[in-house]
């Protein structure tokens, strides 16, 4: 079942007299299956960010459109959308964003608390992803006093607990070491096993390497796809490369 | 060349950090300002040359203190805390390659700069607004306020030197946290989050018994002058308490809030209190200041408001009559000469003496015991006033008759409790008690006992009563004058001089309208004082208000935006930010206004000492003072959350 339809999707930043613009994305299409897990590429300033702001409702495209589960998020009220986002859309970050003020059980509780649930709920529903994400030990101290690849998955959690349609993950081992990126990668995986669909934004050809999916962006264009199907993750990994070279090296459109 | 660069960055950064800069120029202008006004005041020949005016001087003087002591303070200190904010930015000019010396250099710049425009525009409006604090205090102490006003080289210089070395002292101590710090480190440390504040059950505690403490004992208090002393340990206890408060007890109460789930996952709840919590830990001495000083201006504003208002009170309290005689001694010679010198007077003016009240008494100390007035040993327990039954009846228009063994007891707030009374040994038994009618002096609300007694015998109790140690004979000649204030002001002078001349009697002469003057200056200048301390401490508490906000919305906005994109709306993060900065506006003025409710009786006794027995205009007064000062604070409140605001909501 289609999850995720981005159709002609076309973003134009111009400054505030109207002077110069700056066109972010062009023409974007692709659609994200339910229980996939899909992985977007491309350089600095191909217009990743941008996307995935779009896809998040931080952002509205200038044309085209963006469907969640069938439902055009352009139609969405203005006072619907933060439930809208909570209800829909987990987040993950590059620099976790995780706030000092609480505690990390009360950092995974937010969105939960934003919607009004009862406390136990929210704890029936920290449970079984505290176990899968192996955050039992770490629930009750704060995000200061824990290392960045527990951060991380503290704030998948976070993302995890109202049970979103779509996980939206930026650069999420962006900021983590190697073994701490193999930990959460394998999270994710796990979680993915379990029919969560994510999409994910990514520099690090490792991390690619891991979804199911890898779409290339190229000046505001989706310009190439690989399908992991029956590879392993070294073989994906030895693809990617190959298909980065291409872009960076060849240039020219081709695809 | 090289100079050159470090002014204009100097010159930069002090455009780039308009938002507080600005304010901090505005307090030293103000304090300056302030300062130079009081100064050329204090030094005004016509303030010392006037009638009383060396008790206005003394006040103005005094008030010159507070403000040195409060302007280096609050000086020295803001810009202390403002340099620290910037030690980041000065991290990365480290990096980009200039040497703490240089920094030193940038910084120091930047000092002189502020000092100079401070020093130039403080003593601009210094010189301005002296005139209008003139017109001022001069109506409040009723001196002609058309007279010519010269401004005080004296004020201009002092002004000049003091503030000079208030900068200085702020210039070594930017250089000194320029030198010591390690800007590289704090770079690093930006991201590396701050603990929550730890629960001090015990110093909460403590904070609760001694304002509990404080609060007993102005509550409980009904002696004046032990009022008077005990205020001071009071106001101890209450600072002490105050600071515990906010530093722990307030993490203590919101970490007991967060413990009861049902209240704590909340949505309104949630980021409000763990907010508040940090909040707290940053800013409890700030906001423990910030109600201690208002507190202070409230107390200030409204005793010396109602002290002024109710001048006419206090002269009546104190002056019974427009002209008061006394003579020293009870003799018959003292009572013929008073009454002819006041009848020669009255004659030579051409006026007549109302309502007057002629009367010889006695006062004398004892040891009371019970009702029994016995020798003194060390110190008097209470005094004995005497008056004969036959001075009473001629001015009460009474007709009272008494044996040799009995009294009338005059009293005042009540009853005398016994049935006789025992002088050294000799039994009186009490005939009657007869309610004051005001003509004599009422003590019931003093703090020693004072029995008034009226008796037969006078001239025999007087020579009993001699053995005391301690007795006071006068004779009392008191009365109206239908006529104008300067009239009776001659009256006064001329009987004054009369007695001063007569070699059968000594004595003196004063009435209400020659205290008047002295009145008006020592309460007029109490209230001028008031206002322009309680206009310092204003500005203050809003600074540090406005600092205290300024600081945290930078943080904030990167903690609102972390939320805006886990789910919150704008609407939420709206009614967030107000609950915490309405929380923290309001919980100082809050808890200030506590403290003034529970000190009302303590303040009011206080003021008892200075005859002031109308608790009505008090009451009025301190209302009145709180509603102004609510006021002001909500308006500052209103600027300050819009500034607050526009941080947040912008991208950090």
């Amino acid at each position: 079942m289609k999850l995720l339809e981005v159709n002609n999707v076309k973003k134009i930043y111009s400054t505030r007299f109207g002077g110069n613009s700056v066109q972010a994305l062009s023409n974007v299409s692709f659609v994200v299956e339910e229980g996939e897990y899909v992985a977007i590429m491309g350089e600095s300033g191909s217009g990743k960010t941008t996307l995935l702001n779009i896809l998040a409702s931080l952002d509205k495209p200038t044309s085209g459109e963006v469907l969640l589960a069938g439902q055009n998020m352009a139609r969405i009220k203005e006072k619907e959308m933060s439930a809208f986002r909570r209800n829909n859309l987990g987040f993950v970050f590059q620099d976790f964003n995780l706030l000092d003020t609480f505690s990390n059980k009360d950092n995974i509780f937010l969105p939960m608390v934003l919607s009004g649930k009862k406390y136990d709920e929210m704890l029936n529903a920290l449970k079984p992803i505290a176990k899968q994400l192996g955050i039992n030990d770490i629930l009750n101290k704060f995000p200061y006093e824990i290392s960045g690849g527990q951060k991380q998955r503290i704030a998948v959690a976070r993302a995890l607990i109202t049970s979103p349609k779509i996980i939206l993950a930026d650069e999420p081992t962006g900021a983590l070491d190697s073994r701490a990126t193999d930990h959460l990668l394998q999270a994710f995986n796990d979680i993915n096993a379990h029919g969560q669909t994510i999409l994910m934004v990514t520099h690090s050809i490792k991390a690619a390497s891991h979804a199911s999916r890898v779409l290339f962006i190229k000046d505001g264009e989706v310009f190439h796809q690989i399908y992991k199907g029956n590879m392993n993750n070294d073989q994906m990994y030895q693809k990617i490369t190959d298909a980065l070279t291409v872009i960076t090296t060849g240039g020219e459109r081709n695809a | 060349m090289r100079k050159s660069l470090f002014v204009s960055l100097a010159i930069q950064n002090i455009k780039k950090n308009y938002r507080t800069v600005i304010p901090y120029i505005f307090t030293c202008v103000v304090t300056i300002m302030m300062y130079s006004i009081l100064m050329s005041l204090t030094f005004s020949p016509f303030i010392l040359e006037g009638f009383g005016g060396a008790t206005v001087a003394t006040f103005l003087s005094l008030g010159l203190g507070v403000v040195v002591v409060f302007s280096f303070i609050f000086i020295f200190y803001t810009s202390g805390f403002l340099l620290k904010k910037r030690l980041k930015e000065f991290g990365i000019y480290n990096v980009l390659g200039l040497e703490k010396k240089h920094i030193s250099m940038i910084v120091g710049i930047e000092t002189i700069i502020t000092s100079v425009i401070s020093l130039v525009l403080g003593l601009l409006f210094g010189v301005l607004f002296s005139k209008l604090a003139q017109l001022f205090l001069f109506q409040l102490i009723q001196i002609d306020p058309t007279r010519e006003f010269t401004i005080s080289l004296t004020a201009i210089v002092t002004t000049i030197g003091l503030y000079s070395c208030v900068f200085l002292a702020v210039l070594l101590n930017t250089i000194w946290i320029v030198m010591r710090s390690k800007p590289i480190e704090l770079i690093r440390q930006e991201s590396a989050g701050e603990k929550e504040p730890k629960a001090n059950w015990l110093v909460a505690l403590m904070g609760f018994i001694t304002l509990g403490a404080a609060y007993y004992i102005s509550q409980t208090i009904t002696d004046p002058v032990a009022a008077i002393m005990y205020f001071f340990i009071a106001v101890i206890l209450v600072i002490i308490g105050t600071f515990c408060l906010f530093t722990s007890g307030s993490v203590v109460i919101l970490k007991a809030l967060r413990k009861n789930k049902n209240f704590y996952y909340k949505t309104k709840n949630f980021t409000s209190i763990s907010g508040m919590i940090y909040r707290m830990k940053r800013n409890a001495a700030g906001l423990a200041n910030i109600c201690l000083l208002s507190t202070c201006v409230l107390v200030m504003l409204s005793t010396t408001v109602s002290l002024y208002f109710s001048m006419d009170d206090l002269l009546s309290a104190r002056f019974k009559r427009n002209v008061i005689v006394t003579g020293i001694g009870t003799d018959e010679a003292t009572v013929i000469e008073a009454d002819r010198i006041v009848n020669d007077v009255m004659n030579e003016y051409k006026v007549a003496p109302l309502n007057s009240v002629q009367y010889r008494n006695t006062f004398a100390a004892f040891l009371i015991n019970g009702n029994s007035f016995d020798l003194i040993k060390d110190n008097p327990s209470g005094y004995l006033n005497i008056i004969p039954v036959s001075d009473f009846n001629r001015f009460a228009g009474s007709n009272y008759t008494l044996n040799d063994d009995e009294v009338i007891v005059i009293y005042g707030k009540n009853n005398y409790e016994y049935d006789e009374i025992n002088i050294l040994g000799e039994k009186y038994s009490i005939k009657e008690q007869v309610k004051n009618n005001d003509s004599i002096e009422d003590y019931s609300y003093y703090t020693y006992t004072v029995v008034t007694v009226l008796v037969n015998d006078y001239y025999h109790l007087n020579n009993l009563v001699r053995d005391s140690g301690y007795v006071n004979e006068r004779y009392t000649y008191m009365f109206d004058l239908d006529a104008p204030a300067e009239t009776q002001i001659n009256v006064i002078d001329s009987i004054y001089q009369d007695i001063k001349a007569s070699e059968i009697m000594s004595g003196m002469a004063e009435g209400q309208e020659t205290s008047r003057g002295n009145f008006m200056q020592l309460y007029g200048s109490f209230l001028f004082i008031g206002i322009f301390l309680g206009a310092l401490f204003l500005m203050a508490t809003v600074l540090i208000i406005y600092y205290k906000q300024l600081s945290e919305g930078y943080e904030d906005a990167k903690r609102f935006d972390i939320m805006k994109k886990v789910g919150m709306s704008q609407k939420e993060v709206s009614s967030s930010i107000r609950r915490q900065v309405l929380m923290v506006f309001f919980i100082p003025i809050i808890m200030a206004v506590i403290h003034i409710g529970f000190a009302f009786n303590m303040i009011k006794r206080v003021l008892f000492v200075l005859n002031m027995h109308n608790d009505q205009l008090f009451v009025i007064c301190t209302i009145g003072t709180i509603v102004i000062f609510t006021l002001v604070y909500g308006i500052v409140y209103a600027l300050t959350s819009r500034t607050y605001n526009k941080i947040v909501n912008s991208k950090y």
